[in-house]
């Protein structure tokens, strides 16, 4: 019967890894303490910040950062903030135009005189209707609508002719029943109704649906 | 040099670069974002991507040499 072996051999060392396990916190700090710096100088009207720019920003800098580092592997923290920040930049690129703040939801505007009728309507995700049959709209006026997403219906009186200049990022735009739709979509005509052009309807959506209709 | 660079990594730092960069000109004036410009780009980046893999083969860890 033989003795019980016992190895001398120590196990192998942990393989040390090359990933620095904080670089996302570092990128995600900088970040914040960037933002809050930004918003700090901003309140305190030291400095009129464009905040549209800050969001790009934030998303070259996780670049830089995923690259500076590429040599330690891939970081997940970063990719998965930096897929954050594409998001965002791409929904404020959309709902930028007409106002972030401008409202989520359904909106009815139904305008009964001339006074009450507005030169700009604006919703940043949801349903805008703009209800002009029951006023005569000022000749010459110009209506600028604009949903960042969703839907925009303008309903315009019988027989009236009007101007229509309507962009959608991607959707489709459909004037009294004629329709396009894909990306970057734009109608700019002239609908003859009875006499002379009456008013002129701007018109922006991000993404979504304009229709004009009677 | 003998770092190693995680591919992924680098597709995903020059992917983010790249749109980061983009809205960043947009907002400067420079130049106009448009979604129209959004489906060409990605085919552009997707052959990118496809090039270097076929090129530069990655290693058992999706790691290349530098």
């Amino acid at each position: 019967m033989s003795a019980p072996t016992t190895s001398l051999e120590s196990p192998p060392p942990p393989q040390p890894t090359s990933r620095p396990p904080v670089t996302g916190r570092i990128v995600l700090g900088v970040l914040l303490v960037l933002a809050g710096l930004v918003w700090l100088v901003d309140a305190a009207g030291l400095v009129d910040v464009n905040w549209g720019a800050l969001l790009p920003a934030g998303l070259v800098i996780v670049g830089v950062a995923l690259i500076a580092t590429a040599r330690h592997g891939l970081n997940g923290g970063l990719v998965a903030i930096g897929i954050i920040l594409t998001v965002l930049v791409l929904v404020s690129s959309v709902v930028r135009p007409v106002g972030v703040f401008s409202g989520i939801g359904e909106r009815t505007a139904r305008p009964t005189t001339a006074g009450e009728v507005e030169t700009g309507y604006g919703l940043a995700m949801g349903q805008l209707t703009v209800d002009l049959r029951a006023v005569e709209v000022p000749r010459g006026t110009t209506i600028e609508a604009g949903v960042g997403m969703g839907e925009l219906v303008v309903i315009v009186p019988d027989g009236v002719t009007f101007h229509v200049r309507a962009d959608v990022s991607a959707g489709e735009i459909v004037v009294l029943g004629g329709s396009r739709s894909g990306v970057a979509v734009r109608v700019d005509e002239t609908v003859a109704g009875d006499g002379q052009t009456a008013f002129t309807l701007d018109l922006t959506v991000g993404m979504g649906k304009i229709e004009v209709r009677q | 040099m003998n770092a190693r660079l995680n591919r992924a990594a680098l597709v995903w730092g020059v992917l983010f670069v790249a749109i980061g960069g983009a809205f960043l000109l947009d907002e400067a004036g420079v130049w106009e974002v448009r979604i129209s410009y959004l489906v060409p780009l990605l085919l552009i980046l997707a052959g990118v991507v496809l090039l270097v893999g076929a090129l530069f083969p990655a290693g058992p860890d999706g790691e290349e040499d530098a």
